[in-house]
């Protein structure tokens, strides 16, 4: 199979991964992200909050390309998540042979299945702000559902 | 589909790691093709019956 990465990179990123998943978790339930580490960022759309002065009606403030102070973790743990996840779900094997790629593409399917089933439950059944957290997870659970689905069915090969 | 690599596999005496070394595929790769669980590539079934001196025929057929 074609754009995999080397076999060398498997390890390192499997463990950033799934180090960084729960670090993630911890700082989103903990409500810290926007505390730490708050620089200006460059924002290409962004909503203020309505502003209200004797002199004006409601307004909306500026909607991009501005400059905002961020806290910026968030923004870097999801890179780190994402691309230590990408790496890992996408590195060949030791011995990288038809059956493997074969394993990799179904385990592919069946978590894009079972990601967008869970994403249309819950589009009916989760409202507001709420939906917004289901939506971001959904960044995430795609790429880890693919990783227990593959490496489930890769322990079932190796043991055969 | 049924297969016969197991039988003409013995006619060398080769192992199912030393044949699977031969093609560059995994030992579990080769088991899982004799036990019917996976049916190789059109590739891999000529480079198998290149190996084992016989034709695709020979080593595939339709039950």
């Amino acid at each position: 199979m074609k754009y995999l990465f080397h076999n060398k990179w498997k390890g390192l990123s499997g463990w950033i991964f799934y180090l960084s998943i729960p670090i993630g978790m911890y700082l989103l339930f903990t409500d810290s992200f926007e505390d730490l580490m708050r620089i200006k960022v460059f924002s290409l759309f962004s909503y203020e909050k309505i502003i209200t002065t004797p002199q004006t009606e409601n307004i909306l403030g500026s909607i991009g390309f501005r400059w905002i102070e961020n806290g910026f973790l968030d923004e870097i743990l999801t890179f780190v998540i994402i691309v230590s996840g990408i790496i890992h779900s996408f590195c060949k094997e030791k011995v990288e042979d038809e059956l493997i790629s074969k394993i990799r593409m179904d385990s592919l399917v069946m978590s894009l299945y079972i990601n967008y089933g869970v994403l249309l439950f819950f589009n009916f059944f989760v409202y507001e702000l709420s939906y917004f957290y289901v939506m971001v997870f959904h960044i995430f659970t795609i790429l880890i559902l693919f990783n227990l689905i593959f490496r489930y069915r890769l322990s079932i090969h190796y043991k055969s | 589909m049924k297969n016969n690599i197991r039988m003409h596999r013995g006619k060398f005496n080769l192992t199912q790691e030393d044949l699977s070394t031969k093609l560059g595929v995994s030992r579990q790769t080769i088991n899982s093709i004799e036990n019917n669980k996976y049916f190789p590539s059109l590739e891999l079934g000529l480079k198998l019956s290149k190996i084992l001196e016989c034709t695709v025929d020979d080593l595939f057929s339709l039950e």
